[in-house]
């Protein structure tokens, strides 16, 4: 447990930390204990009584950043330092803040630790600098991974001067990025108890997530569209913008740019980094012991039931028990907060999909060619949430609490499965269309309402089908996520492409004079057989 | 022989925002004391222990331990004390064997020794066979026992205990209060905090109880007994800290199990 590589590579810096008054054989006995839980940190499914050493996981997906990275490279061709540095730092800060939020938060804000290691005799100074070091590990192996190619084409494209700022500037930003995430950990949990600041690293997360999606999107797009011709002009907001700052500093170091505000943003660039870790520095003890926080628990905000809630989910619900199943998912969709990071950005990206496509449209002819046309096929794209969320509402990180299923008198499987399929749309395919559908409307004007209720009826179906399919016997929320596997992915793109069936048959029978009316009665039909008849097979084949 | 002053507590007084968690406690703890450290949920006994421990600071008042004031102390004191949190957290991914090897490396022995008497107490507690199994595979009583070893290993001399029978079947809990008695024999202070008062009125030799923040008893049973004219701790305990309706609480309670739906 203490022959890691980078251990090894920390002993020539003993002397250093000890001059420093750090124990240095805790520090490393700390941090050898780190790094061994790190290669066990994907979680073990069922309690395993032999361990297999596990490779680190994390390692092993650092060749992901490294595509991330070539992302940069068309920017070191680009002759404005100015320019070019600042984009290249926007993406560079975007990938690690996100990674610093996803896969640190916890480590950063590990209760553990305190009650652990505080109440033995080992000094605060060496606990903090061992679980710095460890992130900035960790930040350093990403960091490398991310920028490594960039760096090497840079040596060659701009030569030594350029390449030793980058690699310096890269620094000073890791520091930025880890001082600034726990720097606002600290303002929110000043603020607030830990349970608000798990759901704002869960929000974050999902908003980062998505970010990327579209980010992605729309940054392919915005290539085509500008002519990369950028002159620098100074305004005050750059002042509070990090990536401008490093840009700011190549200006003026290889170009000798000496204007007064090229300067002051160059000086941030080296000062606020060294000021933030000072800061940090200083404040470890106070943020370590608002940490308590994160365990405390705050009294829960009673909820007001909604009475037109109530009623509508009795009418399309009218067995109790089943409502009652239809409120559990309700409740733990909303709540399992691993569930929406997986499963809330892909929600939100279904709210823009139709659009990047009309959008792809548009560019090739115009609005009203757009709006004359058949478009609106483009709804389907709304079923997309279905089994998305389906092929994951099985999964729980609480999924031990489902021996209730064992233990509770239940009268009837399918209303487990039933129950859990009304959730899912209501909770997620609902909004999703009472959104889109106005807008569509207004789009495309009133002339598609027929084909619009063709679609959702088409949802009702697809989404019954859908958990037969995805779910079969599991029950909701009785897996643990790290059975989540590729398999399931699969499952479900497969269902995706059973949506573009539903579009085919639905064009088809567009071409008929009273078609459409035709196909949404068979589709009723259907839904009425599938909705009972399909649910029972389950129960029976169990 | 004269007894050892081993904590000393001096106008203890201790805030959480506006609330007054301990209010000037003034206490003594003697080597060979095993106290047994009672009172309500939320009464600010975890805090007492946690401000020795040096978890939880910004209180008034002094804290010796050892003789020496807390305030001029670094980390050192720690190597002498042992202790078993409740509901404590483990590092669930280690093994048994790491994880004492950790906490042993925390207070400071040499790796193999530590190691082997691990390893030796392991199997006095019947556990060496699961030695190299993951924490997270633990029962409830295995995580208790390893905690407990994890509290000892360096043979401390002052033993922080947080409810450390629970989860144990009851012939390792005879194990461990024979051992605590023989600890205390030895001249080591064990502090053990409980709600199961049998229990604490068996092991214990001198009773502390807290309630609202003050000390509401300190003697040995005996001197709590005389003082209350109650026969057992229990009864102690309820008539202290003022409560004596547990009888109509559970009327109550049986009859809203017992009501019909309208």
């Amino acid at each position: 447990m203490n022959n890691f590589a980078t251990l090894r590579l920390l002993d020539r810096f003993a002397p250093l930390f000890r001059r420093a008054g750090i124990d240095y054989s805790m520090l490393r006995l700390i941090l050898g204990l780190k790094l061994t839980m790190d290669t066990r940190r994907v979680p073990t499914v069922f309690a395993q009584s032999k361990i297999k050493e596990g490779k680190n996981y994390f390692i092993r997906s650092l060749w992901i950043y490294a595509l991330y990275g070539l992302a940069v490279i068309p920017f070191l061709f680009v002759d404005n330092y100015f320019f070019q540095l600042s984009i290249i730092f926007g993406i560079l800060m975007f990938i690690l803040m996100t990674s610093m939020i996803s896969d640190f938060s916890s480590v950063l804000l590990d209760v553990r630790d305190r009650n652990m290691m505080m109440t033995k005799p080992v000094d605060q100074r060496t606990i903090s600098t061992a679980k710095m070091l460890h992130i900035t590990m960790y930040m350093s192996l990403l960091t490398i991974a991310t920028t490594g190619i960039p760096l090497v084409v840079s040596l060659f494209v701009n030569g030594f001067g350029f390449f030793l700022l980058f690699l310096a500037e890269l620094i000073l930003l890791n520091f930025l990025i880890l001082m600034m995430t726990a720097l606002v950990y600290f303002a929110i949990l000043q603020f607030f108890d830990g349970e608000k600041l798990k759901n704002i690293i869960n929000f974050m997360q999902i908003a980062l997530t998505l970010g990327i999606f579209i980010g992605y999107q729309l940054v392919a797009r915005s290539f085509q569209l500008t002519s990369l011709d950028w002159t620098f002009t100074p305004a005050w907001w750059q002042l509070f913008t990090p990536p401008v700052w490093f840009g700011a500093l190549h200006e003026a170091v290889l170009t000798g740019e000496r204007s007064f505000f090229v300067l002051v943003l160059a000086v941030l660039a080296v000062i606020i980094p060294v000021i933030a870790m000072i800061l940090y520095v200083k404040m470890i003890p106070v943020f370590e012991s608002s940490l308590h926080k994160l365990s405390t628990v705050e009294q829960g905000k009673e909820k007001r039931t909604n009475r037109l809630k109530q009623a509508f989910l009795r009418f399309i619900a009218p067995d109790q028990e089943e409502r009652n199943f239809m409120n559990f998912s309700f409740a733990m969709m909303k709540s399992e907060r691993e569930f929406k990071l997986k499963v809330y950005p892909q929600v939100g990206f279904t709210f823009v999909i139709p659009f990047l496509f009309m959008y792809t449209n548009i560019e090739n002819g115009s609005f009203e060619a757009l709006r004359e046309g058949s478009s609106y096929y483009l709804f389907y794209f709304t079923l997309l949430v279905i089994p998305t969320v389906l092929s994951m509402v099985k999964y729980s990180g609480a999924y031990k609490g489902s021996w209730i299923y064992a233990a509770m008198p239940l009268r009837d499987r399918v209303l487990i499965d039933r129950g859990l399929t009304k959730s899912v749309l209501v909770m997620f395919y609902l909004p999703v269309m009472l959104i889109l559908a106005p807008v569509f409307i207004w789009i495309f004007s009133g002339r598609i309402w027929l084909d619009l209720l063709v679609i959702v009826a088409t949802a009702i179906l697809y989404a019954a089908i859908c958990t037969l399919v995805l779910n079969g016997k599991s029950l909701p929320f009785s897996q643990p996520f790290s059975v989540a596997q590729h398999q399931e992915g699969i499952k479900a793109f497969m269902m995706m492409l059973v949506i573009g069936g539903f579009c085919l048959i639905h064009v088809l029978f567009n071409n008929w004079t009273i078609g459409l009316e035709i196909y949404l009665g068979i589709l009723l039909v259907a839904i009425l057989i599938v909705w009972t008849l399909g649910f029972r097979r389950i129960r029976l084949s169990k | 022989m004269e007894r050892q002053e081993v904590i000393r507590l001096e106008h203890v007084t201790k805030r959480f925002g506006d609330k007054l968690v301990l209010e000037d406690i003034d206490l003594s703890v003697y080597e060979g004391d095993i106290i047994g450290y009672i009172g309500p949920n939320g009464a600010g006994k975890s805090t007492t222990v946690k401000m020795m421990l040096g978890l939880v600071d910004g209180y008034e008042g002094n804290i010796l331990i050892f003789g020496e004031n807390l305030k001029d102390q670094d980390h050192t004191y720690k190597k002498r004390i042992g202790y078993v949190p409740e509901n404590a957290e483990l590092y669930d991914s280690l093994t048994a064997q790491e994880y004492l090897a950790f906490i042993a490396g925390l207070y400071g022995l040499e790796e193999d020794l530590a190691r082997e008497k691990a390893h030796r107490l392991m199997m006095k507690f019947e556990i060496d066979h699961v030695m190299n199994a993951r924490l997270s595979s633990f029962s409830k009583g295995m995580r208790q026992k390893v905690l407990i070893i994890s509290s000892l290993l360096h043979n401390p001399d002052v033993l922080f205990l947080d409810e450390p029978l629970s989860g144990l079947d009851a012939n390792s809990m005879l194990i461990v209060r024979e051992i605590l008695a023989q600890l205390s024999a030895q001249g080591k202070t064990i502090f053990y905090s409980s709600h199961i008062m049998d229990i604490v009125e068996k092991i214990s030799n001198r009773i502390v109880l807290i309630s609202n923040g003050h000390i509401a008893a300190d003697g040995t049973f005996d001197e709590l007994k005389e003082q209350n004219q109650k026969g057992s701790l229990q009864d102690i305990f309820n008539s202290l800290t003022g409560f004596s309706q547990h009888k109509e609480i559970a009327e109550d309670f049986v009859a809203i199990v017992q009501e019909e739906p309208a």
